[in-house]
């Protein structure tokens, strides 16, 4: 894609952020979360297929479903945060205006899903689950940490997309999972196809001449980081607000396990495949 | 050797078995020498809950808080001499 085709994709994105706005203001909160239903698909429930997880009863396993919802919208919260900080601190540097216009709602979108995130953890769990993620300072060449940071958003956003599409579309799922999920995937479309056009361009114009060794490295930091966002979604202390007896040994069982290797294996399969083409990462 | 410098080794290792412990000093610079990434701190963070017993605080979690093995022992095992 040449600069001017990139800049006008992104105006395209900029007139479509415009004219299809969500408001969470105007979301129907139900009065409280009733215990019997599922709030996260049981598939992608962190412990699904575990011995942990056969041992449960199906209230336990709603009950777990619950916690688990408040986790995936907490790492989302936390994932925007840190996306919109990165973000505000390089628009309107001099670059390309256009990226800066887009760039501008993509921040504002990512504000509203903070919104909605927030407002089911706040009302049905009274609490949004600790950030325990520490990133790591950049490497001082600007062109090189603007890439890596729009590849690690792209990273974040693809797994969290597979979970929003797979939930919204999941019908024994509580009508206000479903909606947040759906509308979640709606923006989020936009941000995954800026992502890819953007880490595609930038690779032709800034990276295509790297040596061998500069994009080993850069395959080998996007690949630690895949790992680090599946991390998130392991959390103790999901297990013990639903009343799982050692939760600690139960996550540090479940992350080494086979089903749940399995289960990131094959989402990665599907979301990274770009990724892979671009050579950003290794082939599965 | 100091119970709460023990502490933080068996959590380097439980995260990362194939570590050489003995090659490295109390104060060797872990994130600076590429001895674990930032990411890695994220599971050496619940090991150092689990063993302290009380969950981490968000202030503490900067990259000097796990410059070396003697840093993080004071700050998230003996906070009250972390000044």
């Amino acid at each position: 894609m040449s600069s001017i085709d990139f800049n006008r994709f992104l105006a395209q994105l900029s007139t479509t952020s415009e004219s299809d706005p969500i408001d969470p203001a105007k979301m129907d909160w139900p009065e409280s979360a009733e215990a019997d239903a599922w709030y996260f698909s049981p598939e992608l429930i962190s412990l699904y297929g575990t011995a942990a997880w056969n041992d449960l009863s199906v209230a336990q396993q709603k009950r777990l479903s619950f916690f688990e919802a408040v986790n995936f919208f907490s790492l989302n919260i936390h994932g925007e945060k840190y996306l919109i900080s990165e973000i505000s601190r390089i628009l309107f540097d001099g670059k390309d205006p256009e990226l800066s216009r887009y760039l501008l709602h993509f921040v504002e979108e990512e504000a509203r899903h903070m919104m909605y995130f927030s407002g089911f953890c706040r009302r049905y769990a009274d609490k949004v689950y600790l950030d325990r993620t520490m990133h790591g300072e950049g490497s001082g060449d600007p062109e090189l940490d603007m890439f890596m940071l729009i590849a690690r958003i792209n990273v974040f956003e693809e797994i969290v997309d597979h979970y929003n599409k797979t939930m919204a579309a999941d019908e024994r799922l509580a009508p206000v999972v479903r909606e947040i999920n759906r509308m979640h995937h709606h923006e989020e479309l936009r941000h995954l196809a800026f992502g890819r056009h953007f880490l595609t361009d930038c690779l032709e114009r800034h990276i295509g001449h790297w040596d061998g060794k500069r994009r080993g490295e850069l395959r080998e930091q996007l690949s630690s980081y895949v790992d680090f966002v599946w991390k998130q979604y392991y959390n103790p202390d999901v297990y013990d607000d639903a009343g799982i007896a050692s939760a600690f040994d139960t996550w540090r069982a479940v992350m080494q396990s086979d089903v749940a290797t399995s289960h990131r294996n094959r989402v990665n399969s599907r979301r990274f495949a770009y990724l892979r083409k671009l050579e950003l990462l290794e082939a599965a | 050797m100091d119970a709460a410098l023990k502490i933080v080794r068996d959590c380097l290792l439980a995260i990362k078995p194939q570590l050489d412990l003995e090659a490295l000093s109390d104060t060797t610079p872990l994130l600076k020498e590429r001895v674990i990434t930032s990411f890695e701190v994220l599971d050496l963070i619940l090991y150092l809950e689990k063993a302290s017993g009380r969950p981490i605080t968000r202030t503490q979690l900067v990259p000097g808080s796990f410059r070396d093995i003697e840093t993080i022992a004071r700050v998230f095992l003996r906070p009250e001499n972390s000044a």
